[in-house]
């Protein structure tokens, strides 16, 4: 039997749980018409603010770190919101709305004061706009006036400007999205839970300096010379949304978007594990296009089936009651490496990176075929890391 | 014998009508995505897979790094020939052949690497060798080509007086007339022998025993490294005919930028052998204009010496192969070279450890407009006489222990002690050096 990927995420149907992020890659409505017909489940229009509210971009906008080789391992932006005002997205919806009428668009706002955060939703909610997103957490440039991040860092500005939102939404449920940028989320959480919005999406990106040119001295990217910090996103911060998004699920009770560093359909199952029920993606299919959700569907379609679920939503949350605090670790669990010869081809990685970064407990034989000395190793699990072919696996001792 | 490697881009087989040459090396990122696959092995096996020692992984991670120049330092420590063999090296038999990779899918394009590590550094004029101040010494160093030239940098690099006697004006020895230019430019080949030989003291060939005696007396070692170059004879009638050439002679007319190349142009060529010259000779030919060319070898495909690399280069490029065939007589016949040719058996392994050719009886003939005799080179047994107390084998190489000639003030090197590749001859020189080096700091001939 197939399984069901489609979701309920305040009341609404999602026909599968991705979601395209506000991005550049909503930030048009015949993109994001594209985007659907590929097969995504929905899509958060690309921040949008009133009229009155001027959006200069810079550019180049982004930047990259590589990593032997694979690119944007990590991604830095520093775009603002859309350029395109409520004017212009309104009509995005309409029309995107008459179109796919089973896929889900939602939009993403941000206002400097309560009127303009009330019009938004009020404007928005007459286009006929499923879900409404709140950008309390752009990292660059919009806090320097006192939006974005600036409201996500503190709670009571986030309970408040939520409290605006929610209650201007007449119908449309309300989802905050949350910035990482703050020493701790759970109270940014409970500010949103206490207003009464419906949802929470985390995280946006993560303040970064994603390179310095060593030629110019210039950071990157770099606006005729100069350059500021950004949104740094793609894989390398998936661990710091994977961490927010888990602490957020055990902590506050309320739908979380996951969104963080997400390219295939295993980071999404992760994501749900530790509570997302919709999960966002954008630095992916900013890299490889929306072709990228034929994957995703089928992988977890694949995976749900052979772990014998029915549905997707039987899977959200499951590895939070295994998160648990270091004090109640088991001090008992003993587990030592062992090495498949079979598979071993010998680079001896292994045994360079226990020697100079664990315990000196594989040796070589003459014939540099690598062997754990199982009275040193404590299996701290460093050189299954390491191998290239996966030959080193964990052993538990009785 | 398809081997399974990452080849750069080349000039395509059929588009081979000059010597342009044919392979055309890693651009800037090519060389970066390749370095990535490298696994960076501890004690990795490919060093121990190179002659010269070079430090593969080390070298590979600081391409990696984009720390192209430390890379070719790294490379000309170990071997000042680094681009000559990232070239000419028989990279999938040595350190290619150790690749950990393979096991994986296909090894590190290690060659290609050290090409293109080495190629942008020469071109940044980033590689100078600086050689102390001579306080050593003097050693003499016979014969210039990649074993001489190597011992002698060596030599010099540890504060040794080094004087190169080699009889030709342009040192390189095989490198310049051995090697065709379609596998070897003359271009990078120039420059590295340039970079090592500035300021080498140089003096005329050596021909007599009263030269070989002064030197001896004069010197307190000599590495000798004159090379193989006495082609061996077919042992058949009529090999004295017009046509009939040695491989030697064909590739150094045709490397030679004194006079234009010859013209095969509508000939039909046989090539007799199955090793490196002869896979040369055979394309060298069909560069000439050769309607066609013919390779005849007396075992089979499997037997040959040359490397892979060079017989698909050969069979690629249009060379038609008649295995287990053995020439017996040649005859003019109304213009044309009538060859003889007996076919072969596969017998037993002979002491190379490769099946024999036995005879089988039964003859057939050919007609060629030219003959070239590629099947071995040995060494020039007058010009060794000359040297007192060498002693030769009953192939006429001189009897070595660990380079060491029955003359303890001989050191030997090269082909005339059967390296058989340019890395070797690197190594062989190297080692040589050090080996001088410590004869000499126990007394010499003292």
């Amino acid at each position: 039997m197939t399984p069901d990927l489609s979701v309920n995420f305040c009341g609404i149907r999602f026909p599968n749980p991705y979601i395209l992020a506000a991005a550049p890659t909503t930030d048009d409505g015949e993109m994001v018409a594209r985007a659907l017909e590929a097969g995504w489940a929905g899509a958060v229009l690309k921040t949008t603010s009133v009229e009155s509210e001027p959006v200069e971009l810079v550019y180049p906008q982004m930047g990259a770190i590589q990593v032997n080789g694979q690119k944007l391992v990590g991604m830095v932006n520093i775009d603002l919101i859309s350029k395109r005002h409520i004017d212009q997205v309104e009509k995005d919806v309409r029309y995107l709305k008459k179109a796919f009428p089973n896929k889900v668009i939602m939009a993403s706002i941000m206002g400097s004061r309560k009127e303009h955060w009330q019009e938004l939703v009020f404007r928005l909610e007459e286009a006929g706009v499923d879900l409404i997103e709140c950008s309390f957490s752009c990292p660059h440039g919009m806090p320097e006036r006192g939006m974005g991040s600036t409201i996500g860092q503190n709670p009571e500005l986030t309970e408040r400007t939520a409290r605006w939102v929610k209650e201007a939404a007449k119908r449309a449920p309300v989802m905050i999205k949350l910035t990482p940028n703050v020493t701790d989320i759970v109270p940014i959480a409970q500010a949103v839970k206490n207003s009464g919005a419906d949802a929470i999406c985390a995280i946006n990106t993560v303040l970064g300096l994603i390179g310095v040119d060593i030629d110019t001295f210039a950071p990157i990217p770099t606006v005729d010379g100069m350059g500021i910090y950004g949104g740094l996103s793609g894989p390398a911060i998936k661990p710091i949304a994977l961490h927010l998004v888990s602490k957020i699920a055990r902590n506050v009770d309320i739908p979380v978007s996951g969104v963080g560093g997400i390219s295939t359909w295993r980071d999404a199952v992760e994501f749900m594990l530790v509570g997302a029920r919709t999960v966002q993606l954008c630095t992916a299919p900013m890299h490889f296009g929306f072709r990228i959700i034929d994957d995703l569907i089928d992988g977890l379609a694949n995976y749900l089936e052979e772990k014998g679920f029915s549905s997707v939503q039987e899977i959200i949350g499951l590895a939070l009651p295994k998160l648990t605090t270091y004090e109640h670790l088991s001090r008992t669990h003993k587990v030592k490496s062992q090495i498949d010869l079979e598979t071993c081809i010998k680079c001896d990685l292994c045994y360079i990176s226990c020697r100079d970064g664990g315990h000196q407990a594989i040796s070589l034989k003459e014939d540099r075929t690598p062997f754990v000395e199982e009275e040193k190793c404590v299996g701290c699990a460093l050189c299954p890391q390491v191998c290239p072919v996966g030959a080193i696996s964990l052993r538990k001792i009785s | 014998m398809k081997v399974e490697r990452i080849v750069p881009r080349a000039i395509p087989p059929g588009k081979r009508k000059d010597f342009s040459e044919v392979l055309l090396g890693f651009t800037y990122s090519e060389a970066l995505f390749e370095s990535r696959r490298c696994l960076y092995c501890y004690d990795a096996p490919c060093i121990k897979g190179c002659p010269a020692g070079v430090n593969v992984p080390e070298f590979i991670a600081r391409v990696r790094s984009e720390n192209i120049v430390g890379a070719a330092k790294l490379i000309y420590a170990a071997n000042p020939l680094g681009s000559i063999c990232g070239r000419v090296c028989p990279t999938e038999a040595l350190c290619e052949k150790a690749c950990t990779s393979k096991l994986l899918n296909v090894p590190i394009a290690i060659g290609h690497l050290q090409r293109f590590v080495c190629d942008f550094s020469l071109s940044k004029g980033k590689i100078i060798f600086s050689y102390p101040k001579p306080d050593k010494g003097p050693v003499a160093v016979v014969g210039g080509g990649p074993a001489g030239l190597s011992c002698a940098h060596f030599l010099r690099l540890q504060g040794y007086d080094v004087t190169l006697f080699e009889k030709e004006d342009a040192l390189g020895g095989l490198l310049l007339h051995g090697i065709p230019r379609y596998r070897l430019p003359e271009q990078p080949a120039q420059e590295e022998i340039a970079l090592i030989t500035s300021g080498l003291k140089r003096e005329r060939g050596v021909f007599s025993r009263e030269q070989a005696e002064r030197i001896l007396s004069e010197f307190q070692a000599v590495f000798l490294s004159p090379g193989t170059n006495i082609p061996v004879k077919l042992d058949i009638p009529g090999e004295e005919e017009e046509g009939v050439i040695s491989a030697n002679d064909l590739l150094r007319e045709a490397a030679s930028s004194k006079a234009p190349p010859p013209s095969f142009e509508g000939k039909e060529v046989a090539v007799i052998g199955g090793g490196a010259s002869a896979m040369d000779a055979a394309r060298t030919s069909l560069r000439l204009g050769a309607a066609k060319v013919f390779l005849l070898y007396r075992r089979s495909k499997e037997e040959m010496p040359a490397f892979p690399s060079e017989f698909e280069g050969a069979l690629e490029e249009g060379v038609e192969f008649h295995w287990l065939v053995s020439p017996v007589e040649i005859r003019r016949t109304n213009g044309k070279l009538e060859l003889k040719l007996e076919r072969m058996r596969l017998g037993v392994p002979d002491e190379s450890g490769r099946r024999s050719p036995v005879r089988t009886g039964r003859y057939f003939r050919m007609d060629f407009d030219l003959i070239i005799k590629a099947i071995a080179a040995l060494p020039d047994r007058e010009f060794l006489k000359i040297w007192p107390g060498l002693e030769l084998d009953r192939n006429g190489y001189p009897i070595s222990k660990d380079g060491q000639s029955t003359n303890p003030q001989i050191f030997l090197g090269g082909d005339i002690l059967k390296a058989g590749t340019v890395v070797q001859a690197v190594a062989d020189g190297k080692t040589a050096a050090g080996r001088i080096d410590n004869w000499l700091k126990q007394g010499g001939a003292r």
